[in-house]
């Protein structure tokens, strides 16, 4: 020992330390990860000066779970030794760590006290591949370290240059460096380095083979089987097919894999990357663009970059340009398949159409695909859109599941074809595909228009039943709805309720301002008047049907007035709305009446 | 009726991207929620439809559910969790901020929404960061320049609380004023805070780059109005909640020679005119088509009609909406923006939008935009 050197850190240690595990790392096992990036740096460093330098990490698990690690890396001089947390002293904050990562020192005392995630003690022999003697650092968590030099190492390895790094475990965290855990964390962040990894004897890394993505295989038919091996390995699923990615802006290849299940849209999924080969996370979000919710991936990148704790990435603008372009390499590979497997094409699309719609909604390649290929519910069945289009003069779609369910069957018996765009972007993407080609245009069925599309019944027999028509618009008028009469198929149908969305939002406005608590909102909703439109709901009679044609024949007024009410509430129900307060008492008076009127015999006077 | 299904579409419709969907959704769970005499889950869905409404591009249909609940939490307070009352309580400045959004109703009124809300947030204890915020914003509308700096000098000193906007979008109103006052420079400071960070609110970065394009150019930072604009803008197409912040963008375009790139911008876009969420969009974005198809040569047609007489009804269409505004506010501001906005010069000849991924907004890389900030919000 030539020269002692104890001195106090310049940084709190105790401090930079909890900031560490506490706040930075999720978990202390990234111990293992950030003493790999440190060894993977060092013989970056060194084989820049000198190609043909060894290169090699080995981890030791030792008696008392002491692990050492050893690398050939260029190794620090006494005078970065000294300077060595000097530069995180400067970090007294988390997002400042981030920036003391971008020098090589930085790093390297960062990646060092995450040891003290597990380790009480630190020791570092170091001899620099530019010359001078092994320079030996010790640390302990309570705030000193010192340095001396070394005549001669005390670990053989450093006879050579490189880094020689032992933990020595704190009393609680011993299981972080049992060698089982030491081979699984090193194999889990290490497995793809480019740097030969051993843990004692055991290799963890085949350097030669690359990410698999990358492997070399004889056959195209035997790469899939390996890749599909590989997703099965990392994510549990045979996939249904495997996408290759390479964005040469972020430095980034991999692959998708496509989920063989359908998956929840609104579910993130997470994605496997690796940074310069080393992992940073297995749950990384925001990869992929929202809509690519079916697809997982595993990606390599040299540029994206890290947040301070490197477990996920910084979302800036290269991630979003990243993000943009791995979409276009899943779009591009569904418009192959659109051109080269429409069965394949179908078998995706049957899984994962949420994904494809939301994506239609801003690229036009997209939106013919959905047109030609995906099926939409409609009068006729579930088919594409182009299909359907070509068996009708008139298409129109309906804004919401329960307008479809109840329309579809009268739409159909008037010769219009109805495509439901109740459910997630249907609408939308039916609106979009009209506006970008006049040929496919499909515009929303208005129930109005519905109304004049059924025959109006002939002028005489309409004025004949001009009363009728007075006394049912009068016995709907307190439930807000319209009447009127029409000659139409199916037959069998007796009456049909008209809603829409507008009708139903005057309701609400003209409800919230009914019980408006003060004069500031009656006031503020009065003058918001004309900006609501005034629709109201209708309710259509079918003339063609028996029993409504009887009913227009009732010679007691009440009587009409408790059947409409009663055809009224029929009408709600077969449509599938829900009822009102007002609704159900109609549909109550009405049936108590009806029965009334059921019951009383010829002598007794009216009911 | 099954139970539960109301609550069931609740939730389900949380989980959807604000637009008609959503709403939509919602609509249906009032109604089953209403069927099934669920005042309670009522209440808390018309809540959720008031921000639907107002982040999904359909502001005019926010006021009706925000009245009934406000009504309806007044007569019986006591019904109500304080997490009701926090979203009543927030839901304000989505009215205060979009009253005046429509000329048919009097300054008067938004005056008054806004008396109002400032004695609910003083009841219940709370900081009036986020009531001068929105005076200020009021203020800024009507083109009162000394009440704008006041309120702003008292909104920028005031501690925030739990009813301020969250930290990417509070700055962006800030930077909106500031670019207003012609205070470039300040406008593009306000934000490197929050640029780079990470961002939880759905309108967010997108909406603050926006606010950045003025000042970016203004101050000559014209790589980082490249930049904001094409991240931005690639996060608003399409989506009628932004109608107005597309203007913005087309203005961008109008403004630094690119011209076509302004008029794929109005080919997305254009019909999402028919559906602006409010006058005041329909009114910005028509004045900035106007601008730039007024700087289109040629005899070009965008959907199917020639440049010039688009470009004619979009100016028409902005005047006579601004005329409609300051017929109410008894001012000319908004004509005078408007009629600013048509006759805006270029920056610069070209400004080269690069391509993806060149170029870097300013604040990032630097001490204070990079890192992350403790929260989003």
């Amino acid at each position: 020992m030539s020269e002692a050197d104890e001195r106090a850190f310049q940084v709190d240690l105790h401090g930079v330390v909890d900031l560490l595990s506490r706040h930075l790392y999720s978990s202390p096992r990234v111990y293992v990860r950030e003493l790999l990036q440190n060894a993977v740096d060092a013989i970056t460093a060194r084989r820049a000066i000198d190609p043909g330098a060894p290169c090699e990490i080995v981890l030791e698990p030792g008696p008392g779970d002491v692990l050492t690690v050893h690398d050939t890396g260029i190794g620090l001089t006494e005078t970065e030794v000294h300077e060595l947390l000097a530069t995180i002293g400067r970090s007294g904050k988390r997002d400042e760590l981030g920036f003391a990562r971008h020098e090589f020192l930085g790093q390297f005392g960062i990646g060092l006290l995450s040891g003290f995630l597990v380790a009480d003690e630190i020791h570092v022999e170091t001899r620099s591949a530019r010359g001078g003697p092994v320079v030996r650092w010790v640390g302990s968590a309570d705030g000193r370290y010192h340095v001396t030099t070394l005549d001669r190492p005390r670990a053989p390895e450093r006879e050579r240059p490189g880094t020689t790094v032992t933990l020595r475990p704190r009393r609680d965290a011993t299981r972080w460096l049992t060698e089982s855990t030491v081979v699984e964390l090193a194999t889990l962040y290490g497995s793809l380095l480019p740097v030969p990894v051993r843990v004692g004897n055991r290799r963890i890394n085949d350097v030669d083979a690359g990410p698999p993505w990358l492997a070399r295989h004889p056959t195209p038919a035997e790469r899939d089987r390996a890749l599909t091996a590989y997703a099965r390995e990392t994510f549990g699923f045979t996939p249904l097919a495997t996408v290759d990615l390479d964005v040469p802006a972020a430095g980034l290849t991999g692959v998708a894999f496509i989920l063989p299940t359908p998956a929840n849209p609104t579910a993130r999924l997470t994605h496997r990357v690796y940074l310069k080969r080393m992992l940073l996370a297995e749950n990384t979000a925001g990869i992929v663009p929202d809509w690519a919710f079916f697809a997982r991936c595993v990606v390599d990148t040299a540029e994206l970059r890290p947040t301070a704790s490197r477990e996920a990435l910084y979302d800036d603008e290269l991630l979003e340009d990243t993000r943009e372009a791995i979409g276009a390499r899943l779009r591009e590979w569904l418009t192959r398949l659109a051109e080269s497997d429409p069965a394949r094409l179908r078998a995706f699309l049957e899984l994962h159409h949420l994904g494809v719609k939301a994506l239609a909604l801003h690229d036009d390649t997209m939106l013919r695909i959905v047109d030609r290929w995906l099926e939409f519910e409609t009068s006729d069945g579930p088919m594409p859109l182009a299909r359907f289009r070509r068996g009708h003069e008139v298409v129109r779609y309906a804004p919401s599941v329960e307008e479809f369910r109840q329309l579809s069957g009268v739409a159909a018996a008037q010769g219009i074809g109805l495509v439901n765009g109740g459910y997630v972007y249907d609408a939308e993407i039916v609106e979009r595909l009209s506006r970008l080609d006049p040929e496919a245009r499909v515009p929303r069925l208005d129930p109005a228009e519905l109304a004049t599309h059924l025959g109006p019944l002939d002028p005489a027999a309409e004025l004949a039943l001009r009363p009728f028509l007075a006394a049912a618009a009068a016995a709907l008028e307190p439930l807000g709805c319209d009447v009127a009469i029409r000659d139409f198929d199916p037959a069998a149908l007796p009456a049909l309720y008209l809603g829409s969305r507008a009708a139903r939002h005057r309701v609400e406005f003209d409800e919230a301002r009914e019980q408006a608590g003060d004069a500031l909102w009656t006031g503020v909703l009065e003058a918001l008047d004309r900006t609501v439109a005034s629709d109201r709901p209708q309710l259509l009679l079918n003339y063609r049907n028996p029993l409504v044609r009887r009913i227009t024949e009732l010679p007691a007024p009440e009587l009409a007035r408790l059947a409409v009410e009663g055809m009224y509430g029929q009408a709600l129900l077969h449509g599938r709305h829900p009822l009102r307060a007002a609704d159900t008492a109609a549909l109550n008076r009405s049936f108590l009446g009806l029965l009334e009127w059921a019951v009383h015999t010829p002598q007794d006077p009216a009911p | 009726m099954p139970s539960g299904q109301a609550e069931h579409l609740l939730l389900q419709a949380e989980d959807l991207p604000y637009g008609e969907a959503r709403s939509l959704m919602l609509e249906e769970a009032l109604r089953l929620a209403e069927a099934g005499h669920e005042t309670l889950l009522a209440f808390q869905i018309r809540l959720d439809l008031v921000s639907a409404y107002t982040l999904g591009g359909e502001t005019a249909k926010a006021f009706a559910p925000f009245s009934r609940c406000l009504a309806e939490y007044d007569r019986e307070p006591g019904r109500y969790t304080d997490y009701d009352k926090y979203l009543l309580l927030w839901s304000f400045k989505y009215m205060a901020a979009a009253l005046t959004k429509f000329p048919e109703v009097p300054l008067a009124r938004t005056y008054a929404v806004l008396d109002d809300m400032e004695r609910r947030y003083r009841a219940d204890g709370h900081t009036m960061h986020p009531v001068y915020a929105y005076r200020c914003h009021v203020a800024n509308h009507v083109g009162d320049t000394d009440a704008v700096e006041r309120w702003l000098a008292k909104w920028r000193t005031a501690p925030r609380g739990p009813l301020s906007d969250c930290r990417g979008c509070d700055p962006t109103g800030t930077a909106t004023v500031l670019t207003w006052l012609g205070r470039y420079e300040e406008a593009t400071r306000v934000a490197v805070p929050v640029l780079g960070g990470r961002f939880t609110c759905a309108d967010q970065p997108q909406d603050i780059l926006t606010a950045l394009l003025t000042p970016y150019l203004h101050t000559g930072r014209y790589a980082a109005a490249a930049a904001a604009h094409r991240r931005a803008y690639r996060l608003m197409r399409g989506n009628p909640h932004w109608v107005e912040e597309l203007g913005i963008h087309l203005e961008f375009c109008a403004r630094t020679g690119n011209e076509a790139r302004g008029l794929e911008i109005i080919d997305h876009n254009l019909g999402l005119l028919d559906r602006s969420p409010n006058p005041r969009a329909e009114m910005n974005f028509a004045a900035a088509a106007a601008s730039l198809l007024a700087r289109v040569r040629g005899d070009l047609s965008v959907r199917g009609r020639p440049a010039a007489s688009l470009g004619a009804e979009m100016e028409r269409r902005a005047r006579e909406i601004a005329a409609r505004f300051d017929d109410r506010n008894a001012t000319t501001e908004q004509t005078r923006q408007v009629a600013g906005r048509i006759a805006a010069e270029p920056f610069t000849d070209r400004l080269p939008l690069g391509v993806e991924g060149a170029g870097e907004p300013e604040g990032r890389g630097g001490a204070e935009g990079a890192g992350e900030p403790e929260d989003g919000g």
